[in-house]
């Protein structure tokens, strides 16, 4: 999943005041922001109120509505999704990823639109602890396989191919002082448990960086 | 009650904790219950109470409505102010029994329970529910929530009576309930079994001079000190000590007062530590400067989490622990009480001085014990408790067909007496011919009410006499009432919930053909089912029904404002009709259950429930992942003190299981996968070399047992080759492998009682350790015996074993936990234990042949698997499964339809375990004799076409009953109304609002948050609206009311089932129509009658605090209290100070320019 997180509510009134207009159109995303109860219909009521109060509260007055979509990262989605409602001088404030923000922003083309969130990395939901974990850098070149499942280009400091380095202590990175489990010990661990350490032990060449280069399209 | 068989009615005798539990139980699985009290409420000593351990939920927030349940129950026939007179035996099939019922002098059928009596009488008595701490009037109810709420005269005190001379109550009852010339009535009935729960006393400690109560002032009983902390208690729940009424310094509780003493009682009361743990640490949380000391001999916990419990009271609430048992002396200056012992741990002569001193007098048998023995011929034992049969089956009476429970057979704690009054009502079910419960009838034809109807609302605005009347102008509130949207119908009554105006309901919802009836007069919480009832009578849904209470939450509580009283019920009843327009009919599923149960494990619990289900007729499926049945009873040999012999009741019971017809015992086999739910469980099990086998069950008992701990090491020495545990004890005395001079150590709490890990104490080590020791002792009497101890913990009337191990020579010796024994080897093969001797404060060598370890049970590994398999929790803190309520659902799990019994709970005795098992058997015996389940109408339900299939809702319910069922491909949420207990927690996870509540839909809610912020701009005194969750704010606001605590009328409040049921859009909604304050009111943390609700809403209010100082207003503006049902002076209190903290913060901007929301206009 994509993780966002809200900004600051500041930011986000900042970020209104700078546009002339009382309306602004809420559009929250029932993919990957709804699911972990970050950008759902329920959150976009819920902003809605707010933004309404904090400018009431200051004696202005502002409109919102709510339309919450399917998928914001999808363009057809939204197209049919927002272009029949979007009205007047409305400004859109979405409540999914990057992706959403920009989808709708290259769909509807005359009209701003603001992100309600940062996002922040690919990764796990770990509703026990009601934690978001990073998982993946999205490199485009995938070694799950001969990790044990763990990908050191997102969990090593370094993106080492060929690890641990000398920086561990009883299994911790000395990046960010000694919290962080290191990658590559977990690794080895695991391909232990697996009895598959001759893919630990494997040299691994210098990969092609090149199809990370950024933007990628398919 | 319905007219089955009269043989197979059943007599229950007490109606306490454990007598209500039994009644409820056989209630429920069909059979027809005359339960009996002698006082004129039922509640017993649990009613008295104040908090309960070790949850330190309050006593009567949990008990009232099991209380209310009996009351309302079809099948239980409620005998209060009522005794027992005659036994007869009818047969070889029953009894025949004579009740006397004492005249109340007040007729039950009239009597409203309004209270006007009690304030015009004129004498004042000592208060006996409130320990003679203060007074009540001559004609009186127990406490304010007595089941039957009926008022009683006390002839002893009634003026009437003495002198003839008054009739004051006579004069001002409005039902003219008042009958001066009732007299006693004499019932008779044919019982086939008769259940005795009728608990205990506590001993006067008048006699024992050493502790000078009655003399002193401030020398208290542990019940006397439980009502000074209760809020309902003498001193509204401040702390004051009794003789200058100001607020103690320092308390002081001492233990074993009778108890354990050879002079007095010699047996362990067996309660006294865990309440007195609890008593101090309330008394912290009242007050966290008041030093607490708690003068003890051992501690003894009694049930799992109560060592934890204990440890926390010292770590967590610093009370002090001493263990000494000393004298008491009167500063006659100060009052004060000189503590005069010698602490055992340094053996210093010391003095302490307290403020209160509070005494845990021991437990004895009711005073009508000897009386009631007689007339039951029943035996009892040297103490005067009734006898069990033997010393295993403690709920068999001397005599067949009379059962016991609870404390009347000897002391116990509350759990421990639910789960024996549940096995109680297995015992006695054996006994009728009663097969199912008959289904409750209901009308045939409905008034057809489509949601989309135009509403047609009845109102109907009640007096109660001059309790509403006499404070708010209620014919003010009816022209009021009229002008409302919707509302044909409006009238007052003088009570509404007499029967005659339940008759005019019915005549008015014909005659103006009513699609909507609201009631505006007392509380939901007692009168809700009354109404509902009349509504339904008249073939209107009863979800059509609203009620507002302008009484508890208004008239009583603002009795010196009437023209505010009369505005708010003004508010409240144009809050109910905007709601009642949202009404709509709900209907129930009902499910057939499959007439078969399965118990996994069998043991000794397994094979004792799976025999008493297969005795009324169902099919039992007990599976064994061993070879053979038995459990941990293959490897005991006396299984207490007795010597009841294991293999004897090995023996019974596999004879049993294995010959009876009905049951499926199925050995080597593994539960490979259950689905389904309460009723209908299709269980698939694997049998070693089988083919898997597949059936369905409608109950599911979990009876895995414990085994007991082999250490890797003990103390951080190694496991020598002479060096065993217990179980491995038992065997080498039977073996004959102990010699004649053997000096044997046995080394108590190796591996409990940890700081970290296995923190519980494991319980029966104590006694067993004691148990091997005599065996020793008898078979070798020339060899020595160690006990090292820490304390030691053994119960009962177990007591007087201890005492004959030290007559026998066995030497009881107390280590320092922080200074474990060392143990080395000799040369010649001999063990040298070192340790530090506590009492002595001497080095201690022994040389050993043999060193014994008690080490705890543990639970059996697998546990893990079947929690995740039945969605069944596991306490992580130890791995045994965690029951549904500590004390009154000891043997259920949350998730309906499974049961637990056993050690797979906790440590505990064969003996418990019997009880236990039994209990769980009653309990899921009640589907299968219901032979159908029916759902709540108040449930979650999901809009599939909302639904993301995000599961977040799964995630947050604590019963299993709604989610994504993600193992079968469905990615949209479903709600089993089987198992939703409707709390709404779901509804607000929901990121796609796709969930909604009956009866209390976001729509209702809405509707009323609109309608109680209407006309909010009109008043310049703060607003606040209220959401009380139903079982402690709502009812903590009606206490406020039943005790006249009065508070300014400022506050609305929406009742809704939990505080997690409250959705941020509520506060954020009324705080844009303006209200200058929301009030969330929840149970206290671990209160929740929704398991974790309030943990939810406590979460989701402090995000809303960060929003609203975000967006720049005062997070002040919103709180949260956990306000419990006897806190009605806290509510007062609350509300007092949160109208004086606005007043401070002044008006928000919101009220003179209120924002009308998206929401409003789909409303």
């Amino acid at each position: 999943m994509i993780i966002v997180e809200q900004k600051p509510f500041d930011e986000i009134l900042a970020m209104l005041e700078g546009h002339k207009t009382h309306e602004i159109l809420i559009v929250g995303c029932n993919g990957c922001a709804g699911i972990y109860q970050a950008g759902g219909e329920k959150q976009v009521e819920v902003m809605g109120m707010l933004l309404e109060m904090a400018h009431k509260l200051k004696g202005n007055n502002m409109k919102t509505r709510n339309a919450t979509v399917l998928r914001q990262c999808d363009r057809q989605i939204v197209a049919t999704a927002l272009k029949p409602v979007i009205e007047g001088d409305e400004v859109i404030l979405s409540m999914g990823c990057g992706a959403g923000v920009q989808t709708i922003a290259e769909t509807i083309e005359d009209r701003f639109v603001l992100p309600a969130h940062n996002t922040m990395f690919i990764g796990m939901q770990e509703r026990e602890l009601g934690e978001l974990h990073e998982k993946c850098k999205a490199c485009g070149d995938c070694i799950l396989d001969e990790t044990g499942g763990i990908c050191p280009i997102t969990m090593c400091a370094k993106s080492l191919l060929n690890g641990p380095c000398g920086g561990y202590a009883e299994g911790k990175c000395e990046v960010e002082d000694y919290t962080h489990d290191c990658a590559w010990c977990q690794i080895y661990e695991k391909l232990k448990r697996l009895d598959r350490l001759d893919l630990f032990t494997k040299p691994r060449l210098p990969r092609d960086w090149r199809v990370s280069l950024s933007p990628r399209n398919l | 009650m319905s007219e089955a068989n009269k043989m197979d009615q059943i007599l229950v005798l007490g109606g306490g904790v454990a007598g209500i539990a039994a009644a409820l139980d056989l209630a429920e699985q069909g059979h027809n219950v005359y339960l009996v009290e002698k006082l004129p409420s039922i509640g017993g000593k649990m009613a008295q109470l104040d908090k309960t351990f070790p949850t330190l939920d309050c006593s009567i927030c949990i008990l009232a409505p099991k209380m209310v349940e009996v009351a309302r129950h079809p099948n239980i026939k409620l005998l209060t102010y009522s005794e027992l007179k005659e036994v007869e035996k009818n047969g070889a099939s029953g009894f025949r029994v004579k009740i006397v019922a004492h005249p109340r002098y007040v007729d039950e059928e009239k009597c409203t329970g309004c209270g006007l009596c009690a304030q015009y009488c004129p004498i004042k008595t000592p208060n006996e529910f409130n320990t003679d701490l203060d007074d009540r009037s001559a004609i009186y109810t127990l406490f304010p929530q007595a089941v039957p709420l009926v008022y009683t005269i006390d002839p002893e005190y009634c003026l009437n009576f003495k002198y003839g001379i008054c009739q004051t109550c006579k004069d001002i009852c409005p039902p003219q309930a008042i009958d001066f010339d009732q007299q006693p009535r004499e019932i008779s009935i044919d019982v086939a079994s008769i259940i005795v729960a009728t608990g205990y006393d506590l001993l006067n400690p008048k006699d024992l001079t050493e502790y000078g109560y009655g003399l002193y002032p401030n020398v208290l009983t542990s019940l006397e000190y439980e009502r000074l902390l209760c809020a309902t208690g003498p001193t509204k729940g401040e702390l004051l000590t009794p003789s200058a009424r100001k607020h103690p310094k320092r308390i002081a509780f001492i233990l074993c007062v009778g108890s354990r003493n050879v002079d007095v009682k010699p047996y362990c009361s067996k309660i006294c530590c865990m309440y007195s743990a609890k008593a101090a640490i309330i008394t912290k949380e009242h007050h966290p400067d008041v030093e607490t000391f708690v003068f003890y001999h051992d501690t003894r916990p009694i049930g799992k989490g109560h060592e934890e419990f204990i440890q926390r009271a010292q770590d967590e609430f610093g009370v002090t622990y001493i263990k000494g048992l000393p004298v008491l002396e009167e500063d006659p200056q100060t009052q004060e009480i000189v503590i005069d012992y010698i602490d055992m741990l340094t053996g210093k002569k010391q003095k302490l001085r307290a403020d209160i001193v509070v005494l845990s007098p021991a437990v004895i048998p009711n005073k009508d014990s000897d009386s009631l023995k007689d007339i039951l011929g029943i035996d009892s034992d040297k103490y005067g408790f009734f006898k069990s049969i033997d010393s295993v089956h403690l709920i068999d009476s001397t005599v067949p067909r009379i059962y016991l429970c609870g404390s009347c057979h000897g002391p116990e704690d509350i759990s421990t007496s639910v789960a024996e009054a549940s096995g109680a009502a297995a015992r006695a079910a054996a006994r009728t011919s009663i097969m199912h419960a008959e289904k409750i009838e209901k009308p045939v034809s409905e008034i057809p009410v489509n949601p989309f109807d135009t509403p047609r609302i009845g109102a109907f605005i009640c007096h109660c006499g001059i309790n509403i009347g006499g404070v708010v102008n209620v014919p003010e509130v009816v022209e009021y009432a009229k002008t409302l949207p919707n509302v044909v119908y409006a009238t007052d009554n003088l009570y509404t919930c007499s029967s005659d105006t339940q008759e005019l309901i019915k005549e008015k919802i014909e005659e103006h053909d009513l699609n909507r009836v609201i009631v505006a007069a007392c509380t939901p919480r007692t009168h809700e089912p009354l109404f509902r009832e009349t509504c339904r009578d008249a073939g209107l849904n009863p979800y059509l029904f609203e009620m507002a209470s302008i009484r508890e939450h208004d008239s009583w509580v603002h009795m010196h404002e009437p023209e505010k009283a009369t505005k708010k019920a003004k508010d409240l009843m144009r809050m109910a009709v905007n709601r009642a327009g949202f009404l709509t009919p709900l209907g129930t599923i009902t499910a057939d259950v499959t007439p078969a149960a399965l118990v996994i494990g069998a043991g000794v619990s397994g094979m004792t429930a799976a025999a008493a289900i297969a005795q009324k007729g169902f099919d039992v499926y007990l599976i064994e992942r061993e070879k053979a049945v038995g459990g941990l009873l293959r490897k005991l040999d006396w299984v207490n003190f007795e010597k009841a012999m294991a293999e004897d009741i090995l023996a019974s019971l596999e004879k049993f299981v294995t010959e009876h017809e009905k049951i499926h015992l199925m050995t080597d086999s593994n539960l490979k996968n259950v689905e389904g739910s309460i009723g209908n469980f299709d269980i698939t099990v694997v049998q070693a070399g089988n083919e898997k086998q597949q059936f369905k069950v409608g109950s599911i008992i979990i009876a895995t047992g414990a085994e007991e701990n082999t250490p890797e090491e003990f103390f951080g020495n190694p496991i020598y080759p002479n060096v065993h545990t217990q179980l491995e004890l038992t065997h080498l005395i039977q073996e004959g492998k102990i010699n004649e001079n053997d000096s044997i150590v046995m080394l108590q709490c190796v591996g409990t009682r940890e700081k970290e890990g296995r923190t519980y104490c494991s319980i029966i080590c104590c006694a067993k350790a004691i148990m091997n020791a005599l065996m020793i002792k008898e078979k070798y009497p020339s060899a020595k015996v160690y006990i090292i101890y820490r304390d030691i913990r053994i119960h009962g009337e177990e007591e007087e074993y201890y005492w004959k191990a030290q007559e026998k020579g066995i030497n009881f010796i107390r280590y320092d936990p922080e200074r474990p024994p060392k143990v080395n080897t000799n040369p010649d093969g001999t063990l040298a234990v070192e340790f530090f001797d506590m009492l002595n404060q001497l080095e201690f060598d022994i040389t050993a042949n043999k060193v014994i370890l008690s080490t705890p049970l543990i639970p059996r590994d697998g546990n893990k698997e079947l929690s995740e398999m039945l969605k069944i929790p596991l306490d992580i803190t130890n791995g045994f499964f965690f029951e549904a309520h500590p004390k009154l659902r000891p043997v259920d799990f949350a998730t309906d339809g499974i049961y637990l019994a056993g050690t797979a709970h906790g440590p505990k005795s064969i003996a418990e375990s019997i009880s236990q098992a039994l209990g769980a058997a009653s309990r899921a015996l009640i589907p299968l004799m219901k032979g159908e389940i029916e759902s709540e109408g108040i449930v979650a339900v999901v809009d599939a076409d909302l639904c993301i299939g995000c599961a977040n809702c799964d995630f947050v319910c604590a019963y299993g009953a709604v989610g994504a069922s993600i193992g079968e491909n469905k990615f949209i949420s479903e709600v089993n109304p089987l198992l939703c207990k409707g709390c709404g927690v779901c509804a607000v996870t929901c990121p796609a609002n796709a969930i909604n509540m009956q009866h209390y839909t976001n729509e209702q809610v809405f509707a009323m948050i609109q309608a109680a912020l209407a006309e909010v701009a009109d008043s310049p005194e703060p607003t606040i609206l209220s959401f009380l969750c139903n079982w402690c704010s709502y009812a903590g606001a009606d206490m406020a009311g039943v005790s006249r605590y009065q508070y300014p009328p400022n506050v609305r409040a929406i009742r809704v089932m939990c505080s997690g049921r409250v959705d941020p859009l509520y506060i954020l909604m009324a705080f844009s129509l303006g209200a200058d304050g929301v009030l969330v009111g929840g149970c206290h943390l671990g209160d929740c009658h929704y398991i974790q609700g309030n943990i939810f809403a406590e979460k989701r209010i402090n995000d809303v605090k960060t929003w609203l100082e975000a967006i720049g207003l005062e997070p002040e503006r919103l709180r949260l209290e956990w306000v419990s049902a006897s806190e009605g002076k806290k509510f007062s209190q609350v509300i007092t100070e949160f109208v004086n903290d606005l007043k401070e913060l002044g008006a928000t901007p919101l009220k003179s320019s209120p924002i009308f929301s998206s929401r409003e206009a789909k409303t």
